[in-house]
Formats: C-alpha cells, sequence, structure tokens
C-alpha cells in the first residue's frame, strides 16, 4: 500500500509519463538511452518528493531532474562518443519548455499523418522502432544496404514533418 | 531556415537518431545548434516526431506505464511516504526487473495501435520488400551549381519529377539498379523512375554496369535503352541529339510517332549517331566524348572543432589522376611564409578570435589551422614569367615575413613535396558569403625557376562556398599593420587596426597540380610564390598551403 503522498505521485506520473519521455527523448536523441534516463529520473523524483510543493506545476519540476540526468548520460556517454555539447542541450531544453503547446500540438496532428502513410513505410518504422528489430537483420531481410535502410528512414519521418506542416498550414486552429 | 539547411539537419538528425553520426557530424550539429534558434525548434520538432514513433508507451493516453506497480515495487517493503533507505543499486535492480515487462506490454499496445492506423492489416513479420529502395543519390561534385538552388548533400536524394538545371561543373548520379551518370554543365535533367531519366538539354555520360541493363534515357524526341555499356549523350538546343557507344550495346529509338511504330536501331562500341526523332544518321565516333569520372579535385575535408575559433583540418578526401585518397592532416606537409609583400590599406593577417595579438610568433604558429594565415597578399595581372625577388630573410627564414619584393606571397614546404601524377597541392582560402564563391582568383608560380617552369592561374576553386559540406571557420579577427616591419615579434609596436568581422568566413580549397607548373614527375619542390591576380576589388586570402605525400596504394580509400 502507498502513502498518500506517492499515490499523488504515481497519478502525476501517470498523467505526465509521456512528457517526461519525450522531453528526454529529445535530449537524448534515442529510446534506448530516453528510457534509462526515464527511468533514474523517476528514481529521483521518488527520492525527492518530500521537496515537492504540490501547489505548484509537476512537470517543470520533473523536467528539472530530467535535465540533470540527461546531462548525467551525456557526461558517461562522451567518454565512449561523440554527443551533443551540454551548452547545446541546456539551450534544447530552455527552447523546448517554451515550446511544449506547439510540440504537443503538432504530435496531435502526427496521429492523422500516420494513418495516411503507405502500407510498406509503417511496417518498416514498426520494425525497426517499435520492434527494435537490428539495423542488419532488416537489411538482410529486405535485401538492401545499411545505407538506403537509413535513407528510407529519413525520407518516412520527412514524409511525416511535411504532412504535419500542410495540416496546420491548412488549418491552423490545430496549431 | 532556409531548404539546404533543414535538409543537411535531417539527415544529421536521422543520422543522430540511427547511431551513425561521425565526430564531425556532431561537430557540425552542435554547431547549427547552437547558431540559431530556428534549428533547434527543428531539431526538437524532428525528435519529438520520432519519440512518437520509437515510444514503448504509445498511445493512445490512460495506457500507460503502472507507475502504481512501479511504485509499489520502488517503495516495498516499506514505503515510509518519504526519501527510501535502500542504495541506489539496489533501486536500479528492481526497475530493471520492472522495465522489461512494462516494455513488452507497452511494445504490444504500440504494434496494435499501429496496425490500427494502418488503412489495411499488414504483416507481423519482416517482409522482403525492396519497393520503397528507389533513390537516386547524388554521389559527386565538381564545382556544380544549380540553377536557383543548393545541391543536395553528397550522398543526398535526387527528386523524381523535378528538373534540375546544371549551370556549372559536373554531378554524379546514381541510381538504384547501379547505373551511374555524370552530367555536365550546362544541362537540364529529370529522373522519370529508377530506370529512367530525361536529359532535356545537355550532356550526360552514363554507365550502366550488370543488373542495370534497360536503363533508359529519354531525350525531348528520343530514347535511348542501354543493353549494358558506357555510352555518352548530348541533347542540343534545337533537340538534336548525338549518341558515342563506347563500350556494350545501346538501342536508340523516336518518341515522335506512334508507340511501336519505329523499330529500334542497335548501336554497339564506337557506333554514333545523330538522332531528331525519326531521322538518325550515323557520325564520326569521339571517344572523348564519354565522361568516365570527373576531374582531379579537392572532394572535401573535414575538421576537428568547427565552431567557437580555431578550426583545425583534421582529414582530406582528394581525387589525385583518377583515385580517391583520404589523407589525415597529419600526413600531409605543412609549410611556412618566407615572403610576404602586399599593398598597405590591406587587412594583412588573419588570427583566430582568440589568439594574443601580443604574441604573434605564437598565434601564427598554429598548426593545420584553417583560419589563421598572411592573406591579402600584393599581385598583379600578369603572372610572373621569371624567379620572384624575395626580399633578404634577416638571417632567420623561419620566423622573418619581408614586405619588400616582389608583390605576393613566398612559401616554403617544411620537406620537399614530390611531384606525382594528378594534384600534389592543396589551398585553402576563407571566403564569405558575399564574396565570390568560386574563390579569388590567383597566380602560382615556382618559387626558384629553371627552363621549361611556367606560372598558372586558378580562377575557381576545387570546393567553393555553394560546394556541400564545406565548413564555416571559428570567429577571426583582422590586423592591418601601420608598417611594415622586419620581424615578426616586432610588428606589434606598429599595429593600426584591428577587425573583428561579423561575418561567417567559409574554408574553400583547391587543389594544385606541379605538372601546370612545368615540374616532371619525381621533381622535388621546395616551395611556391603565390600573387594575387589583380581580377577584381578583392584579394585572395589563403589561410593554409599543404604539400600532398607521394602517392601509394595504401593511401587509396576502399
Amino acid at each position: 500500500m502507498l502513502s498518500s503522498k506517492s499515490e499523488r505521485l504515481v497519478e502525476l506520473l501517470s498523467q505526465h509519463h509521456d512528457s517526461l519521455y519525450r522531453y528526454i527523448f529529445s535530449l537524448v536523441g534515442n529510446a534506448h538511452d530516453a528510457r534509462d534516463v526515464l527511468q533514474e529520473t523517476s528514481f529521483a523524483l521518488y527520492e525527492k518528493w518530500g521537496q515537492f510543493d504540490g501547489s505548484r506545476p509537476f512537470l517543470p519540476w520533473a523536467y528539472k531532474f530530467a535535465y540533470i540526468h540527461v546531462l548525467k548520460w551525456r557526461a558517461a556517454r562522451a567518454k565512449q562518443c561523440p554527443t551533443l555539447d551540454a551548452d547545446v542541450i541546456e539551450l534544447l531544453a530552455v527552447e523546448r519548455e517554451r515550446e511544449e503547446s506547439e510540440l504537443t500540438a503538432r504530435l496531435t496532428v502526427l496521429e492523422r499523418c500516420l494513418s495516411q502513410l503507405p502500407d510498406g513505410d509503417r511496417e518498416l518504422v514498426r520494425d525497426r522502432y517499435l520492434r527494435g528489430v537490428a539495423t542488419d537483420d532488416l537489411v538482410d531481410h529486405r535485401q538492401t544496404s545499411r545505407r538506403t535502410l537509413f535513407r528510407d528512414l529519413q525520407r518516412v519521418r520527412h514524409v511525416l514533418l511535411n504532412c504535419i506542416e500542410h495540416k496546420l498550414q491548412q488549418d491552423p486552429e490545430l496549431a | 531556415m532556409n531548404n539546404s539547411t533543414r535538409k543537411r539537419l535531417e539527415s544529421l538528425l536521422s543520422a543522430r537518431i540511427d547511431d551513425e553520426l561521425s565526430e564531425d557530424q556532431v561537430d557540425e550539429l552542435n554547431f547549427l545548434l547552437r547558431d540559431d534558434p530556428e534549428n533547434r525548434r527543428f531539431y526538437l520538432w524532428y525528435m519529438d516526431l520520432q519519440s512518437r514513433l520509437a515510444s514503448p508507451t504509445g498511445e493512445p493516453r490512460g495506457e500507460t506505464i503502472d507507475w502504481r506497480s512501479v511504485m509499489t515495487e520502488l517503495a516495498s517493503p516499506h514505503d515510509p511516504g518519504g526519501i527510501p533507505q535502500r542504495s541506489r543499486g539496489e533501486f536500479s535492480r528492481r526497475l530493471a526487473k520492472w522495465t522489461p515487462w512494462v516494455l513488452a506490454v507497452a511494445s504490444v499496445f504500440c504494434l496494435i495501435v499501429f496496425d490500427l492506423v494502418g488503412r489495411k492489416s499488414t504483416t507481423q513479420r519482416i517482409v522482403t520488400d525492396t519497393r520503397d529502395d528507389r533513390s537516386v543519390r547524388l554521389v559527386s561534385s565538381a564545382g556544380a551549381e544549380l540553377f536557383n538552388e543548393r545541391l543536395p548533400p553528397i550522398g543526398g536524394m535526387i527528386e523524381y519529377d523535378r528538373e534540375y538545371t546544371l549551370v556549372s561543373g559536373l554531378l554524379t548520379l546514381e541510381f538504384p539498379c547501379g547505373a551511374e551518370a555524370i552530367v555536365e554543365a550546362p544541362s537540364i535533367v529529370e529522373i522519370v523512375d529508377p530506370m529512367r531519366m530525361m536529359v532535356k538539354a545537355g550532356k550526360c555520360s552514363l554507365y550502366a554496369p550488370e543488373g542495370a541493363e534497360g536503363f533508359q534515357i529519354d531525350t525531348p524526341v528520343n530514347r535511348i535503352i542501354d543493353r549494358g555499356t558506357r555510352l555518352s549523350i548530348n541533347v542540343h538546343d534545337d533537340g538534336d541529339s548525338e549518341i558515342q557507344v563506347v563500350e556494350g550495346f545501346a538501342e536508340v529509338g523516336s518518341l515522335d510517332g506512334e508507340p511501336n511504330q519505329t523499330t529500334p536501331i542497335r548501336l554497339s562500341e564506337r557506333d554514333a549517331m545523330r538522332l531528331n526523332g525519326s531521322a538518325m544518321n550515323k557520325i564520326r565516333f569521339r571517344s572523348d566524348d564519354y565522361l568516365a569520372m570527373l576531374p582531379d579535385r579537392v572532394i572535401g575535408y573535414r575538421v576537428q572543432t568547427p565552431t567557437l575559433t580555431k578550426t583545425v583540418l583534421s582529414e582530406l578526401d582528394i581525387q589525385r589522376d583518377g583515385q580517391i585518397f583520404q589523407y589525415n592532416a597529419d600526413e600531409l606537409i605543412t609549410s611556412h611564409t618566407i615572403h610576404f609583400n602586399a599593398p598597405g590599406d590591406k587587412f594583412s593577417l588573419c588570427l583566430t578570435a582568440d589568439s594574443d595579438k601580443k604574441d604573434l610568433g605564437a598565434s601564427m604558429d598554429s598548426h593545420l589551422v584553417l583560419n589563421t594565415g598572411w592573406i591579402n597578399p600584393g599581385g598583379s595581372k600578369e603572372s610572373l614569367n621569371g624567379a620572384p625577388e624575395i626580399a633578404p630573410s634577416n638571417g632567420s627564414p623561419k620566423k622573418t615575413i619581408s614586405h619588400s619584393g616582389t608583390m605576393g606571397l613566398g612559401i616554403r614546404f617544411d620537406r620537399p613535396v614530390r611531384n606525382g601524377p594528378g594534384q600534389d597541392v592543396v589551398l585553402f582560402e576563407i571566403q564569405s558569403l558575399i564574396e565570390r564563391p568560386e574563390g579569388d582568383a590567383f597566380h602560382v608560380s615556382p618559387l626558384e625557376w629553371k627552363a621549361g617552369l611556367r606560372s598558372r592561374t586558378v580562377q575557381t576553386y576545387d570546393l567553393t562556398t555553394k560546394s556541400p559540406g564545406v565548413i564555416p571557420v571559428g570567429r577571426i579577427k583582422l590586423i592591418r599593420f601601420e608598417s611594415y616591419l622586419q620581424n615578426r615579434r616586432t610588428q606589434l609596436a606598429t599595429s593600426l587596426d584591428t577587425y573583428a568581422p561579423a561575418r561567417t568566413f567559409y574554408a574553400i580549397a583547391t587543389g594544385i597540380d606541379l605538372s601546370d607548373l612545368g615540374y616532371d614527375i619525381g621533381d622535388a619542390v621546395d616551395g611556391l610564390f603565390f600573387q594575387d591576380a589583380s581580377d577584381n576589388e578583392t584579394q585572395f586570402d589563403p589561410t593554409l598551403i599543404l604539400g600532398l605525400p607521394e602517392t601509394s596504394d595504401g593511401d587509396r580509400q576502399p
């Protein structure tokens, strides 16, 4: 049985986990690391839950912890391979909080665009990103090259971005 | 954000998502994101889109991670409602236990969502499907410039059903079937489908290897079907076209009649024909119409740090005598200035913005730096036809800059450069976007003359400010001197003016073939002399001059 305070944390995490995940993903750039950072962030939120001021909005408070854990992730990753500089991550984090509502509006439109994707494209995205099929396996199964595979994934994103922009231009009230 | 920046960002962000970013690309991405809030917004849109595509938690809302179970698991065996007393390691292990379960459930849910939003049911297995493998790519370019648009990046896609007007230079397109087309300016081409391109005007050389048989080139009134060959096609303004078959077979037919009205004519090796619809006449074969590869040139380069101040060359890609080489910068032969004479009203010295002007010696000794050098050297319209007059070196050639003698810049390589086939020297210049995109013209001459040597004038650089992949250098400051002194270390006393330009400069580059200066293959060259070509108001701004090592097979790019 959770305490009433922890119940409130569960409620807020359930309500906002999607925003929190997207925030982290946008700064780390891939699902695997985003999940790890989300895990670390939830730990920190649980640890510091006693300090949360219930009269204030939850997400900005949670973002601060997420941001700190993104920087920790970055520091660890930078030792192994090149990644975005810390000052750039900071700029992105600031910009993202400003853009929050627009980003959410765009995602609403995305759902419509996804439904318009050709089957082959939708299947490619699903295999790669939802099922997490390894690149080499996809290359083998699709009898293509890595370059072509990545180019196709890029093309799908390009199509979706254009679709979102087109729909927002057609109906500015969506934004 | 302009279209080319957006395309570049898409390419970089896509590579980031697929964990394919190189160190240089990360640097470039850092630069773009730091540079412009619009770029950051686009980044966030892109990543937010991807977060949804890759989300383990999926949609719709409500069907998300069961945080209650998670927190209960975290809080056990007791939940004081405050800070848990267990270690972080233990906590992580508990989360690790939870994570796969949640992700598995979420992933299954996501699959269902994806299928639901589909227009029709799709299979749950990975299918072999190459229908989408239709991309035509730009694989190389040399001085290429498109009308009213920037060239896509190397490796970038060429769109279907869209007219591309090549106003200068050459580019190579690669088709999914393996066919390669080299298009020469001026030309207008359009990609119709993966096996067909239209040449509306201009010249194109086509190579169709095994597997690309059947590739078609349409002119306004004719169709050429490649049956596995090398051929060139030249479409004139009046609709006439000429085909030269260098190797293999091709069929030519007319597009101006009813289908199947005319029987295609088969051409074989060394056949040539002038075509205008059904009018087809044999002409003399010219093998030199066919272009097998792009000319020797500097293909590209990479730097260690493209941002902030010091921009240091890290790698160079260059085609020499038809072969592509990739060099690490430390393999290249550096040079030092031994002579500099220029008009007094110009800025003479380019330093990185953070360099110490009180210690010019140290600031100028920067190794492989693309934004440090003696710029705006003097020159003349006519190039030298004899040895330049190099001012006395005051006993310390490496540390001395002289300001008398022939107008221009004299450099000596740190070890001799041996003349080999193709290009032997690379010169980098910094150029802003408001200046001549092709680079500032210059004369290059031998430093020491002997019979048979000559000067050469370079009008157009291999990499210009319009070339894909040229990199902006870090911030610079320019120094103008009141009077020229003999020794660099005493110049501070006469420093007249320092200026930090706000505009961005790009490192552009060109190769120099020592054979063009009359050197024989195998000759060792100690130094060169450069002069501005005095063809316009702006003078050229060389910052880095490097010799290439002797060629060996081991250097060649796989």
